[in-house]
Protein backbone atom coordinates (compact mmCIF):
# COMPACT_ATOMS: atom_id res chain seq x y z
CA UNK A 1 0.00 0.00 0.00
CA UNK A 2 1.47 3.40 -0.58
CA UNK A 3 2.15 5.63 1.84
CA UNK A 4 0.27 8.90 0.61
CA UNK A 5 -2.81 9.90 1.12
CA UNK A 6 -5.16 9.61 -1.59
CA UNK A 7 -7.77 11.71 -1.84
CA UNK A 8 -11.08 11.62 -3.34
CA UNK A 9 -12.78 14.61 -4.51
CA UNK A 10 -16.51 14.70 -4.55
CA UNK A 11 -19.72 15.53 -3.00
CA UNK A 12 -22.50 14.41 -1.26
CA UNK A 13 -25.75 13.32 -2.78
CA UNK A 14 -29.38 11.66 -2.25
CA UNK A 15 -30.53 10.22 1.18
CA UNK A 16 -32.24 7.24 1.25
CA UNK A 17 -33.71 5.78 4.10
CA UNK A 18 -34.18 1.87 4.84
CA UNK A 19 -35.48 -0.38 6.22
CA UNK A 20 -34.72 -4.37 6.41
CA UNK A 21 -37.18 -6.80 7.76
CA UNK A 22 -35.93 -9.71 9.56
CA UNK A 23 -33.77 -12.78 8.85
CA UNK A 24 -31.64 -11.02 6.41
CA UNK A 25 -27.97 -10.57 6.89
CA UNK A 26 -27.05 -7.18 7.31
CA UNK A 27 -24.11 -6.75 5.39
CA UNK A 28 -25.95 -8.51 2.52
CA UNK A 29 -28.96 -6.59 3.13
CA UNK A 30 -27.39 -3.39 3.20
CA UNK A 31 -25.78 -4.11 -0.66
CA UNK A 32 -29.01 -5.37 -1.70
CA UNK A 33 -30.50 -1.88 -0.30
CA UNK A 34 -28.54 0.04 -2.15
CA UNK A 35 -28.52 -1.03 -5.38
CA UNK A 36 -32.10 -0.88 -5.62
CA UNK A 37 -31.53 2.74 -4.66
CA UNK A 38 -29.38 2.90 -7.47
CA UNK A 39 -26.07 3.66 -5.15
CA UNK A 40 -22.81 2.89 -5.85
CA UNK A 41 -20.79 4.82 -3.23
CA UNK A 42 -22.62 5.75 0.35
CA UNK A 43 -22.02 6.45 3.97
CA UNK A 44 -23.74 5.62 6.83
CA UNK A 45 -25.29 8.56 8.27
CA UNK A 46 -27.81 6.84 11.06
CA UNK A 47 -28.40 2.82 12.14
CA UNK A 48 -30.35 1.66 14.55
CA UNK A 49 -31.45 -1.73 15.07
CA UNK A 50 -31.00 -5.34 16.65
CA UNK A 51 -29.85 -8.49 15.42
CA UNK A 52 -30.85 -12.15 16.16
CA UNK A 53 -26.76 -12.74 16.89
CA UNK A 54 -23.82 -10.98 15.80
CA UNK A 55 -20.02 -12.14 14.64
CA UNK A 56 -17.74 -9.29 14.63
CA UNK A 57 -14.07 -9.52 12.49
CA UNK A 58 -10.73 -8.75 14.55
CA UNK A 59 -7.07 -8.48 13.29
CA UNK A 60 -5.77 -9.48 10.14
CA UNK A 61 -4.09 -12.38 8.42
CA UNK A 62 -3.39 -15.17 10.84
CA UNK A 63 -4.32 -12.97 14.00
CA UNK A 64 -7.75 -12.31 12.25
CA UNK A 65 -10.88 -13.67 14.46
CA UNK A 66 -14.35 -13.37 14.94
CA UNK A 67 -16.32 -12.31 18.46
CA UNK A 68 -19.58 -14.42 18.38
CA UNK A 69 -22.57 -12.86 20.20
CA UNK A 70 -24.88 -15.05 21.16
CA UNK A 71 -29.01 -13.46 20.92
CA UNK A 72 -31.36 -13.16 20.44
CA UNK A 73 -31.73 -9.59 21.51
CA UNK A 74 -28.30 -8.01 19.71
CA UNK A 75 -28.59 -4.35 20.18
CA UNK A 76 -26.98 -2.23 17.35
CA UNK A 77 -25.54 0.33 19.99
CA UNK A 78 -23.25 1.90 16.87
CA UNK A 79 -22.78 1.42 12.89
CA UNK A 80 -20.75 2.99 10.80
CA UNK A 81 -18.80 2.85 7.29
CA UNK A 82 -19.25 2.82 3.42
CA UNK A 83 -20.28 1.26 0.13
CA UNK A 84 -17.94 1.32 -2.79
CA UNK A 85 -18.36 -0.51 -6.05
CA UNK A 86 -16.76 -3.67 -6.73
CA UNK A 87 -15.08 -5.67 -10.02
CA UNK A 88 -18.68 -6.13 -10.88
CA UNK A 89 -19.63 -2.36 -9.84
CA UNK A 90 -22.40 -3.53 -7.49
CA UNK A 91 -21.95 -1.77 -4.14
CA UNK A 92 -19.22 -3.75 -1.20
CA UNK A 93 -20.24 -2.33 2.02
CA UNK A 94 -17.66 -2.51 4.72
CA UNK A 95 -19.87 -1.78 8.04
CA UNK A 96 -18.14 -2.14 11.68
CA UNK A 97 -19.46 -1.21 14.58
CA UNK A 98 -20.08 -2.04 18.43
CA UNK A 99 -23.35 -4.25 20.05
CA UNK A 100 -24.47 -4.86 23.15
CA UNK A 101 -26.42 -9.01 24.45
CA UNK A 102 -29.43 -8.93 26.61
CA UNK A 103 -26.90 -9.22 29.84
CA UNK A 104 -25.36 -5.60 28.45
CA UNK A 105 -22.41 -7.01 27.42
CA UNK A 106 -20.81 -4.94 24.87
CA UNK A 107 -18.63 -5.89 22.00
CA UNK A 108 -17.45 -4.18 18.79
CA UNK A 109 -15.75 -5.20 15.09
CA UNK A 110 -16.15 -5.51 11.59
CA UNK A 111 -19.80 -7.15 11.10
CA UNK A 112 -18.83 -10.29 9.51
CA UNK A 113 -20.97 -10.73 5.82
CA UNK A 114 -23.75 -13.71 6.37
CA UNK A 115 -23.44 -14.10 9.78
CA UNK A 116 -25.61 -11.29 11.43
CA UNK A 117 -28.96 -11.97 11.04
CA UNK A 118 -31.58 -8.78 11.81
CA UNK A 119 -33.82 -9.59 14.57
CA UNK A 120 -36.50 -6.91 14.42
CA UNK A 121 -35.86 -4.71 12.08
CA UNK A 122 -32.83 -2.16 11.23
CA UNK A 123 -33.52 1.52 10.43
CA UNK A 124 -30.97 2.97 8.23
CA UNK A 125 -30.01 6.26 6.58
CA UNK A 126 -27.47 6.09 3.88
CA UNK A 127 -26.02 9.04 1.82
CA UNK A 128 -24.86 8.86 -1.31
CA UNK A 129 -21.32 10.00 -1.99
CA UNK A 130 -20.46 11.06 -5.54
CA UNK A 131 -17.12 11.30 -6.42
CA UNK A 132 -15.54 13.54 -8.78
CA UNK A 133 -14.44 12.02 -12.27
CA UNK A 134 -10.79 12.06 -13.38
CA UNK A 135 -10.23 14.37 -10.64
CA UNK A 136 -8.60 11.47 -7.77
CA UNK A 137 -5.29 12.22 -6.70
CA UNK A 138 -2.81 11.60 -4.00
CA UNK A 139 -1.20 14.01 -1.80
CA UNK A 140 2.10 13.66 -0.30
CA UNK A 141 2.34 12.26 3.53
CA UNK B 1 -26.40 -17.87 10.37
CA UNK B 2 -29.68 -18.24 12.82
CA UNK B 3 -32.88 -17.35 11.79
CA UNK B 4 -36.02 -16.47 14.20
CA UNK B 5 -39.83 -17.41 13.43
CA UNK B 6 -41.88 -14.10 14.28
CA UNK B 7 -45.22 -14.19 14.95
CA UNK B 8 -46.60 -13.23 11.84
CA UNK B 9 -46.22 -14.35 7.61
CA UNK B 10 -43.13 -12.40 6.74
CA UNK B 11 -44.25 -10.18 4.09
CA UNK B 12 -42.97 -8.75 0.67
CA UNK B 13 -40.77 -6.73 0.23
CA UNK B 14 -38.20 -7.73 2.24
CA UNK B 15 -36.40 -3.90 1.93
CA UNK B 16 -38.40 -1.10 2.09
CA UNK B 17 -36.44 2.15 0.76
CA UNK B 18 -37.34 5.67 0.21
CA UNK B 19 -35.33 8.17 -1.52
CA UNK B 20 -35.37 11.85 0.52
CA UNK B 21 -33.06 15.20 -0.29
CA UNK B 22 -31.26 16.43 2.52
CA UNK B 23 -33.22 19.49 3.56
CA UNK B 24 -30.34 21.32 5.49
CA UNK B 25 -27.84 20.23 7.95
CA UNK B 26 -26.72 21.40 11.31
CA UNK B 27 -24.46 20.72 13.97
CA UNK B 28 -25.81 21.03 17.36
CA UNK B 29 -25.33 21.57 20.92
CA UNK B 30 -27.90 20.24 23.60
CA UNK B 31 -26.75 22.43 26.71
CA UNK B 32 -26.07 20.86 30.31
CA UNK B 33 -29.13 19.69 31.91
CA UNK B 34 -31.66 19.26 28.66
CA UNK B 35 -32.89 15.69 27.73
CA UNK B 36 -32.03 13.95 24.40
CA UNK B 37 -35.89 13.90 24.06
CA UNK B 38 -35.52 17.76 23.91
CA UNK B 39 -33.93 17.69 20.31
CA UNK B 40 -37.12 16.28 18.78
CA UNK B 41 -39.42 19.60 20.08
CA UNK B 42 -36.84 21.61 19.20
CA UNK B 43 -36.29 20.13 15.57
CA UNK B 44 -39.78 20.34 15.20
CA UNK B 45 -39.91 24.18 15.65
CA UNK B 46 -37.47 24.58 13.11
CA UNK B 47 -39.87 22.41 11.02
CA UNK B 48 -37.63 19.44 10.98
CA UNK B 49 -40.14 16.29 11.44
CA UNK B 50 -37.80 13.67 9.61
CA UNK B 51 -33.77 13.25 10.15
CA UNK B 52 -30.86 11.00 10.56
CA UNK B 53 -28.79 12.29 13.50
CA UNK B 54 -25.38 10.99 14.34
CA UNK B 55 -24.27 11.28 17.86
CA UNK B 56 -20.86 13.03 17.84
CA UNK B 57 -19.57 14.03 21.73
CA UNK B 58 -19.52 15.14 25.21
CA UNK B 59 -21.28 13.26 28.15
CA UNK B 60 -24.51 12.41 29.78
CA UNK B 61 -24.75 13.36 33.51
CA UNK B 62 -27.66 10.67 33.30
CA UNK B 63 -28.19 7.62 31.26
CA UNK B 64 -31.04 5.45 30.61
CA UNK B 65 -31.45 2.68 28.76
CA UNK B 66 -33.00 -1.19 27.82
CA UNK B 67 -31.23 -3.86 25.84
CA UNK B 68 -33.64 -6.43 24.19
CA UNK B 69 -34.34 -9.86 25.97
CA UNK B 70 -36.32 -12.43 24.33
CA UNK B 71 -39.51 -12.82 25.26
CA UNK B 72 -41.61 -15.94 27.21
CA UNK B 73 -42.99 -17.66 24.33
CA UNK B 74 -46.37 -16.39 22.80
CA UNK B 75 -48.20 -14.90 20.16
CA UNK B 76 -46.47 -11.37 21.11
CA UNK B 77 -43.09 -9.76 19.54
CA UNK B 78 -39.85 -12.53 19.64
CA UNK B 79 -38.41 -9.24 22.03
CA UNK B 80 -38.94 -7.79 25.48
CA UNK B 81 -37.75 -4.29 25.42
CA UNK B 82 -35.97 -5.24 28.69
CA UNK B 83 -35.95 -3.76 32.04
CA UNK B 84 -34.59 -0.22 32.33
CA UNK B 85 -30.85 0.31 33.34
CA UNK B 86 -29.86 4.06 34.27
CA UNK B 87 -26.50 4.87 35.06
CA UNK B 88 -25.56 8.02 36.85
CA UNK B 89 -22.24 10.42 36.82
CA UNK B 90 -20.36 11.59 33.96
CA UNK B 91 -20.94 8.76 31.00
CA UNK B 92 -18.68 10.27 27.96
CA UNK B 93 -20.56 9.38 24.81
CA UNK B 94 -18.16 6.49 22.30
CA UNK B 95 -21.03 6.67 19.27
CA UNK B 96 -24.57 6.25 18.43
CA UNK B 97 -27.05 7.55 16.17
CA UNK B 98 -30.91 8.10 15.59
CA UNK B 99 -33.66 8.54 13.80
CA UNK B 100 -36.50 10.88 14.42
CA UNK B 101 -39.78 10.25 12.67
CA UNK B 102 -43.24 10.29 13.03
CA UNK B 103 -45.17 8.24 15.81
CA UNK B 104 -48.52 6.70 15.45
CA UNK B 105 -49.95 9.66 16.92
CA UNK B 106 -48.32 11.51 14.30
CA UNK B 107 -46.24 13.37 17.14
CA UNK B 108 -42.57 13.09 16.85
CA UNK B 109 -40.59 9.87 17.96
CA UNK B 110 -37.12 9.59 18.66
CA UNK B 111 -35.39 5.97 17.91
CA UNK B 112 -31.65 6.57 19.44
CA UNK B 113 -29.23 3.51 20.25
CA UNK B 114 -25.64 4.75 21.87
CA UNK B 115 -22.81 3.25 23.60
CA UNK B 116 -21.04 5.89 26.31
CA UNK B 117 -18.55 4.99 29.22
CA UNK B 118 -20.28 4.54 32.77
CA UNK B 119 -18.86 6.09 35.85
CA UNK B 120 -17.25 2.96 36.48
CA UNK B 121 -15.58 3.16 33.93
CA UNK B 122 -17.74 -0.17 32.34
CA UNK B 123 -19.01 0.53 28.81
CA UNK B 124 -22.68 0.86 28.52
CA UNK B 125 -25.25 1.01 25.42
CA UNK B 126 -28.64 -0.31 24.07
CA UNK B 127 -31.80 1.55 22.99
CA UNK B 128 -31.71 4.72 24.53
CA UNK B 129 -34.80 6.05 26.68
CA UNK B 130 -34.93 10.04 25.11
CA UNK B 131 -36.55 11.42 28.50
CA UNK B 132 -34.36 9.72 30.87
CA UNK B 133 -30.82 10.76 29.19
CA UNK B 134 -29.84 14.02 31.26
CA UNK B 135 -26.66 15.53 29.07
CA UNK B 136 -23.44 16.77 31.37
CA UNK B 137 -21.74 19.54 31.78
CA UNK B 138 -19.81 19.84 28.54
CA UNK B 139 -23.05 19.34 26.62
CA UNK B 140 -23.59 17.06 23.93
CA UNK B 141 -22.90 17.47 20.38
CA UNK B 142 -24.58 16.06 17.80
CA UNK B 143 -25.03 16.14 14.00
CA UNK B 144 -28.60 16.53 11.65
CA UNK B 145 -29.51 15.96 8.54
CA UNK B 146 -33.00 16.50 7.94
CA UNK B 147 -34.62 14.22 5.19
CA UNK B 148 -36.96 16.24 2.88
CA UNK B 149 -39.60 14.10 0.63
CA UNK B 150 -39.42 10.75 2.50
CA UNK B 151 -38.64 9.31 6.43
CA UNK B 152 -39.69 7.48 8.52
CA UNK B 153 -43.24 6.41 10.55
CA UNK B 154 -44.13 4.01 12.86
CA UNK B 155 -46.29 1.24 11.90
CA UNK B 156 -47.69 -1.56 13.38
CA UNK B 157 -45.66 -4.15 12.22
CA UNK B 158 -47.94 -7.36 11.24
CA UNK B 159 -44.57 -9.61 11.16
CA UNK B 160 -43.02 -9.15 14.34
CA UNK B 161 -46.17 -7.59 16.40
CA UNK B 162 -43.84 -4.71 17.16
CA UNK B 163 -44.57 -1.14 16.66
CA UNK B 164 -41.85 -0.10 13.95
CA UNK B 165 -40.38 2.45 11.88
CA UNK B 166 -40.90 2.39 8.13
CA UNK B 167 -39.68 4.33 4.98
CA UNK B 168 -42.43 6.71 3.33
CA UNK B 169 -42.71 9.08 1.04
CA UNK B 170 -44.16 12.19 1.82
CA UNK B 171 -47.40 12.61 0.32
CA UNK B 172 -47.83 8.56 -0.41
Amino acid sequence: MSDEILFEPGRTGRLVAIRLKPNQDLVEGVEAAAEEAGLAYATVRAAVGSLVDAALGFGAGEGAGVTTVEGPGIEILTLGGELRPDRQGRPHAYLQGTVSDPDAGVYGGRFVRGANPICMTLELVLQEWIPEDGDEGEDEA
Amino acid sequence: MRLLKHPGRPLQPRRLIAEARAGGEWRCLLPEGALLGDLAGRLAARGVEQAAIQLLGGAFARFEYRCGEPAEAGAGPLLDEGERRSLDGACPLVGGSAILGRGLDGGPRLHAHALVVGPDGVLAGGRLEPAGCRVGPDGLAVQVVALAGAGFAAAQDEETGATLFEPRVEGA
